[in-house]
């Protein structure tokens, strides 16, 4: 046998994937670790704070050097006109950092934190399902397969969770009643209380996949805009 | 045989007649003793019987019978006595009947056990009322043709004072002494089939909540992300078991009257709130359950019980969790009785006043 062939290298698009960003996989995880501990309440505003301060990041990386430094903080900052999540939205959109498609799912997210923030009642994220797939739609048939992701990721983790405590029921109690994939789906399938808990997370898990896809669709973005910066400052100076 | 059976009942004679065509001896005997005697001595009664009148008839005549189970019961003991007879045709004649009857006398039991229990009863004794009893001479022993072992006491003039009839295939039991489970302390019969047996299931279910392990339900609602633990009558019927147990656990403890939970398929009443102190190994370790109490326009929670296993007692369960109950229950009355370990609990967290009457008309939200 010979040496093993190496990776296929797209040609025409050798860029890494925009979801492999570090800070893009990083919120992720992120946003799981944190939504579990949170309220519905709570992850929207995590949600929405996560890709203000994403926004801000784009903004000071693409601002013109006659802004940087002290001077972008100030506007960044309170009570600087670009502290607030929705100034940060209309002038990504306006200097051309992010597209139409991002800056409607960012408008969505903010009206969604928002309500999160200001309403007095108790709030929950499947009563605003609706706008929720509104910020997930990024592009044609996005919205869905978020939807489609969030439940098997949901599921996954039961699964994954439940053969792992599994091996160790097998000393307590005798009997492993989660050795397989299918022996936890039938014990699932009689428990319509599981069900309805896990129904409860989709739309948590559904808020972090489509955060994490517009915080991935930001950084790419704004990476292409640098991108072009350069290449129209080397054609200037030729 | 085939008619006493089909009547249900049997004339004396017909008695006479069975005892004249089985056992010779018998025959001699029933001359000189009647067989309305012979019932009495085995405590079955002869009674008036009638044929059912015809429709014109005015009048009908009766005469003492005997019921057809009272009958074989009869023939069952004299075979006990070691007398040459066959009660089996008639016993086997009246099976249908008894095992279908929800309630038995006591020579219809003898009947149904009949076949189990044929030459291995315990010995039968018959002796003389005290009154007349007269002073011990003389026992003999002789054995039966049938196998059966009988011996006789008699007085100095030959009158006997008490026989006793052994049968052949007689082997002595051990004694039943009542014995109380260490672990579980459910009280059972030592040498008994069927205490053993109902002390084994019962063992089982005690056990699940005295020496609790994970609950597979538990397992799995905790890996789906389900973090309250609480019970109210739409939760899922393992939680109102789980709940169920436990309270019947407080009860038995305490020697109440009731089990505080409805039963361990639900509780109906909207204002029952339980709640399952579980561990990091999905072990159910203790439970409680408050109600909504209404009185005079004012309504207020009340802990009405609380119980852990003995096992994790002392281990600070209750006092971790104390502190999520009064947030999620508010100023909630502690019903009485409470127990001085609870007494003790209540001092200790400065929630004495949670024993005197309810403090708050207001409910915290839920």
């Amino acid at each position: 046998m010979g040496d093993m062939d190496p990776a296929p290298v797209d040609v025409l698009n050798d860029e890494p994937h925009f979801l492999s960003e570090p800070e893009v996989a990083q919120a992720l995880e992120r946003m799981l670790n944190e939504f579990q501990r949170e309220t519905d309440r709570g992850a929207v505003l995590i949600a929405g704070e996560m890709v203000s301060a994403q926004l801000a990041a784009e903004i000071r990386a693409l601002a013109p050097p006659e802004l940087r430094g002290k001077r972008i903080n100030e506007l960044l900052k309170y009570p600087g006109f670009l502290s607030s999540f929705s100034a940060r939205c209309d002038v990504a959109l306006l200097a051309g950092f992010i597209d139409a498609s991002a800056h409607r799912s960012t408008v969505v997210l903010r009206r969604l934190r928002n309500d999160a923030a200001h309403s007095t009642d108790a709030f929950s994220l499947a009563v605003h399902r609706e706008r929720l797939m509104q910020m997930c739609s990024l592009g044609s048939g996005v919205a869905a397969s978020v939807s489609e992701f969030a439940a098997k990721s949901v599921l996954d983790d039961v699964v994954y969770r439940l053969k792992q405590r599994g091996m160790t029921l097998e000393n307590e109690i005798g009997r492993n009643p989660f050795s397989s994939a299918a022996e936890i789906f039938e014990h699932l399938s009689v428990r319509p209380d599981l069900m309805a808990v896990l129904d409860e997370r989709m739309p948590k898990m559904e808020l972090a996949i489509g955060v994490w896809l517009l915080l991935g669709l930001i950084v790419h973005q704004g990476k292409r805009r640098r991108a072009e910066r350069t290449t129209g400052d080397i054609d200037d100076a030729n | 045989m085939g008619t006493i059976a089909r009547n249900g009942w049997a004339s004396l004679e017909d008695i006479r007649d069975i005892l004249y065509l089985t056992d010779a001896r018998l025959d001699a005997i029933a001359r000189d003793v009647p067989i309305r005697r012979w019932c009495e001595c085995f405590d079955l009664r002869a009674r008036t019987i009638f044929p059912r009148p015809k429709k014109s008839q005015a009048g009908v005549v009766g005469y003492d019978g005997v019921a057809a189970a009272d009958v074989a019961a009869l023939l069952i003991y004299l075979e006990r006595l070691g007398y040459e007879l066959e009660p089996l045709p008639l016993v086997e004649r009246l099976m249908d009947v008894i095992r279908s009857n929800p309630y038995l006398t006591n020579a219809q039991l003898s009947v149904l056990w009949y076949e189990r229990c044929r030459h291995k009863c315990e010995p039968l004794v018959l002796y003389l009322a005290d009154a007349a009893r007269p002073k011990l001479a003389e026992t003999r022993r002789l054995r039966t043709t049938t196998g059966y072992t009988i011996e006789v006491a008699t007085s100095a003039d030959g009158t006997p004072i008490w026989l006793s009839a052994s049968a052949p295939k007689y082997r002595k039991r051990r004694v039943s002494t009542p014995e109380t489970c260490l672990q579980c302390g459910y009280v059972w019969t030592r040498g008994d089939p069927d205490s053993s047996a109902a002390h084994r299931r019962e063992h089982k279910k005690r056990l699940s909540y005295l020496d609790p392990q994970p609950v597979v339900e538990l397992v799995a609602a905790v890996a789906a992300g389900e973090n309250t633990i609480s019970v109210d009558r739409t939760s899922p019927r393992w939680k109102h078991r789980e709940i169920y147990r436990r309270a019947l656990a407080f009860k038995r403890e305490f020697g109440y009257d009731f089990v505080q939970w409805q039963s361990d398929k639900g509780d109906d009443d909207p204002g029952a709130a339980g709640v399952l102190f579980c561990n990091a190994q999905n072990v159910i370790v203790g439970a409680c359950a408050f109600r909504l109490r209404e009185y005079q326009g004012r309504s207020w929670r009340a802990l009405q019980w609380i119980w852990l296993a003995p096992k994790y007692r002392r281990s600070g369960i209750l006092t971790t969790r104390w502190f999520d109950l009064r947030r999620q229950f508010g100023d909630f009355r502690v019903e009485p009785p409470v127990s001085e370990a609870m007494q003790a609990f209540l001092k200790k967290m400065g929630d004495e006043s949670l024993m005197g009457a309810p403090l708050s008309s207001t409910l915290p939200e839920r």
